[in-house]
């Protein structure tokens, strides 16, 4: 496959993630305002900005107007505005479809028609949505929706493509962006473990991270922080969990690169991925070991991606020469 | 069946006899090849006329087939129209018409090696050197090398056009020609829309152009390479002709490159795959000369590939079409192909020109200054309508204004007199009506010569209207390619 194919697809990948992840954010987010006290709801926009490394609009400071009840709805208005369709704002979720459709665009005939179809359908629907109609309406559900047009392009995609090394790049796209994300979020959430009168309400991570059922299903509907932290790095068969997404990550580059997998020394992204897997499958999981499990997990993750464009995308024409 | 028009869908359908009807005779019988779908045209009602357009035009709209028109504000992406009524042409004409197009392909191919090599119809005089020499067209850097089978054009659209005095070429795109694509998708939208009527007819195929076209590039790579790398060089998804660029690589199972895909080592082409650097054996180029190769030609082209030319200069790559093509589809080159042909071949030209008057002839500049008011002029190294006067349509103070820049540089235009294209009938709303019909057909050779029975004929939907073009109100229709039960 072209790399630069490859590269497309990666990214639009990656894009399509992120914006499924900050439209669950901002569903959360938004949703925490009908019955949460108004310092809880600043903070956990504050979180939101933090966990996706978006500058929030200068005017606002969360520490000032914290307990304002006044500016509360006014101030959830403009900044779910600026995080959904501000166009200047590459963090916003029309934004971040923008470049996942654009990335789509430039190797159309790499995806199936039905692919194309649904992502082009979705993200003109998209395109026509102003902040107004979402607002007067229920905000709630046009962030269920938007997340749910994503799940079925995946599903389209399951189905419709060739499971070849298109699908495997978009695959390692997805889980890289979903680690470094979910990282990110539990980062942000952290420090709220130790201060027992910072009040969060842990389901709002749970559901964050769209594992609020699979939780429940696991250790039943009582929530305990530590075992909620736990859940979301090390629990292996919920989908938004750190070590599920390092295993597809370790499977999905034997797929794509099974000469790199196989011989020693291991490849640089499959040893990243060995590392990755490792960190979140052994650790003895002791409380005071998510700092450092995060740390680890964060920096590997952000290799890994280096690792995977040097390897696979944008490697030097003279190393390729050498190899032969 | 047969006899006089009898659908509703045929009242008021005009038989006015100053342009070839490519269905009627003069005297409003359906020719001999149509006959048969005349008779079941008639016979359909316009309400199922007007499902089979929509049908056809559905399946255009899902298969995205689409063009861009550049616009002053904006580019806007449009479902190309198409008329689902097929021109149709008979078998045998056709045969003649292919044999015209196969003798033109030759003759163009000995001139282009002729003009690169010794240069001799340039020294004969048959066709003046300054004009050659003097093109910006004309590739020095080709000067001496050799091409595979001497074959410099590979993919061929030449644009026919039909008058009671029979086809003739209008003009021959030897670069980088488009629409295949069109014609393609034209036959699957009518085959799927009217399987019956289709299969009735015994209409020559066209579907294995594809094929054609992959055997044919496959033809011109090295022999010592059993097993040829072919790539498609695309200028990418901005360029208008984008879909059929990824229409093709997909029908042939190619990759489609960009020019940053590509990569040039010790004379040798590689393409950046996930997997490493893959070498590359051919490459069918839908961009230009200029931009190639930024080294060789235009500097500032980030769409080529720097050093590609001289991979082709040693012979490890092939490019298709040549380099250097473009010198012999330029508009005044174009009025000496008859005499090439008589030059090179020592035949008479199966199929006809248009006929031009070259300004650079005295004679020739005298009756296109007697006669302005009548002619189309053109400047000869432009296209797309640049630097054109249409006489009939010019007020006389253009037309004076126009002869005076005539006057000053006579040997940069030509004039032809203004066309009466043929007509086919196309499906407007509810009825059938005559429009003007131009058709492009594509010729492929490798190491022999390949014409799919058909092409892409265009046809200007606005009444009274003869510009094809899609940018202005331009559509395309089936092009059939009948053949007649003897007896």
């Amino acid at each position: 496959m072209l790399a630069r194919v490859a590269d497309n697809l990666y990214w639009m990948s990656r894009y399509l993630e992120r914006a499924d992840q900050t439209a669950r954010l901002l569903d959360v987010q938004v949703g925490s305002l009908a019955d949460h006290p108004a310092a809880a709801v600043a903070r956990g926009w504050r979180r939101l900005f933090r966990a996706l490394d978006v500058e929030p609009p200068g005017r606002f400071d969360f520490f000032a107007d914290a307990a304002d009840e006044n500016f509360l709805l006014a101030d959830a208005f403009a900044l779910a505005d600026f995080m959904t369709f501000e166009a200047d704002n590459p963090g916003s979720v029309r934004s971040l479809w923008a470049r996942a459709r654009e990335n789509a665009r430039q190797v159309r005939q790499e995806l199936t028609s039905e692919m194309w179809s649904r992502l082009n359908r979705s993200w003109l629907k998209l395109r026509d949505t102003e902040i107004l109609s979402v607002w007067s309406d229920e905000p709630q559900n046009f962030y269920k929706d938007t997340s749910a047009a994503i799940y079925l392009f995946r599903g389209i995609t399951d189905n419709s493509l060739r499971h070849g090394l298109a699908w495997d790049f978009i695959r390692l796209g997805r889980f890289i962006e979903r680690i470094q994300l979910t990282a990110a979020i539990l980062e942000a959430h952290r420090p709220a473990l130790g201060a027992d009168d910072d009040g969060l309400d842990w389901t709002l991570l749970l559901r964050s991270c769209a594992s609020f059922e699979p939780y429940c299903k696991h250790h039943t509907a009582l929530i305990e922080p530590r075992q909620v932290m736990r859940f979301l790095l090390f629990e292996p068969r919920s989908p938004h969990s750190l070590r599920f997404g390092a295993e597809m990550l370790r499977v999905g580059l034997r797929r794509i690169d099974p000469v790199g997998g196989g011989r020693h020394p291991l490849a640089p992204p499959h040893r990243l991925a060995g590392r990755l897997r490792s960190v979140l499958a052994y650790s003895s999981a002791g409380e005071d070991l998510f700092e450092t499990t995060l740390a680890q997990v964060r920096a590997i993750a952000r290799d890994l991606h280096d690792q995977i464009v040097r390897r696979y995308i944008a490697y030097s024409a003279d190393q390729a020469l050498r190899m032969g | 069946m047969g006899g006089a028009a009898t659908s509703p869908a045929f009242d008021r359908y005009d038989f006015d006899s100053t342009f070839y009807d490519e269905m009627f005779e003069e005297d409003g019988q359906p020719r001999e090849h149509c006959a048969e779908f005349h008779a079941t045209l008639s016979a359909t009602p316009p309400e199922e006329l007007q499902r089979i357009q929509e049908r056809v035009t559905r399946s255009f709209l899902h298969e995205g087939i689409t063009f861009t028109v550049y616009g002053d504000e904006q580019t806007i992406e449009r479902v190309f129209p198409i008329d689902c009524l097929p021109r149709m042409v008979r078998g045998d004409e056709w045969d003649e018409v292919a044999r015209g197009l196969e003798q033109r392909i030759r003759a163009l191919n000995l001139f282009l090696h002729d003009i690169y090599h010794r240069g001799l119809i340039l020294r004969d005089g048959v066709v003046p050197a300054d004009m050659i020499y003097g093109s910006k067209h004309y590739r020095i850097e080709m000067r001496d090398l050799p091409v595979p089978h001497d074959v410099y054009v590979s993919i061929c659209g030449s644009d026919l056009v039909r008058t009671h005095d029979g086809f003739a070429v209008l003009e021959d795109n030897l670069r980088v020609p488009s629409g295949v694509s069109y014609m393609l998708a034209c036959r699957d939208a009518l085959k799927r829309s009217m399987p019956r009527r289709y299969r009735r007819s015994r209409v020559r195929d066209v579907e294995q152009y594809s094929q054609l076209l992959l055997g044919m590039l496959a033809s011109l790579a090295p022999p010592h390479v059993p097993d040829p790398t072919i790539v498609l060089l695309t200028p990418g998804v901005y360029n208008s002709a984008y879909y059929e660029h990824a229409f093709l690589a997909r029908q042939m199972g190619i990759e489609l490159v960009e020019g940053r895909d590509l990569l040039v080592h010790n004379e040798r082409v590689f393409m950046r795959t996930t997997e490493g650097l893959r070498r590359v054996d051919v490459i069918y180029r839908r961009i230009d000369d200029d931009f190639i190769d930024p080294l060789t030609f235009r500097p500032d082209s980030v769409l080529g590939v720097p050093g590609l030319f001289h991979a082709f200069r040693a012979g490890r790559v092939v490019i298709a079409n040549a380099p250097g093509t473009g010198v012999a589809d330029d508009k005044g080159v174009y009025a000496y192909v008859p005499r090439m042909i008589r030059y090179y071949l020592d035949e008479e030209p199966l199929l006809a020109n248009v006929p031009t008057n070259l300004c650079r002839e005295p004679e020739g500049l005298q009756y296109t200054l007697d006669n302005l008011d009548r002619l189309v002029v053109k400047l000869v190294g432009e296209s797309g309508g640049y630097g054109m006067l249409v006489g009939p349509h010019a007020t006389r103070a253009e037309r004076a204004e126009f002869a005076e820049s005539l006057k000053a540089d006579p040997a940069s235009y030509i004039s032809q007199p203004t066309l009466a294209l043929s007509r086919a009938p196309c499906l407007i709303g509810r009825r059938i009506e005559p429009r003007h019909v131009d058709l492009r057909p594509f010729i492929l050779t490798g190491e022999r010569t390949d014409i799919v029975p058909g092409g892409l004929c265009r046809v200007a939907l606005r009444k009274g209207s003869l510009v094809v073009n899609s940018s202005q109100g331009g559509g395309s229709k089936d092009a059939w390619i009948v053949d007649v039960e003897d007896g």
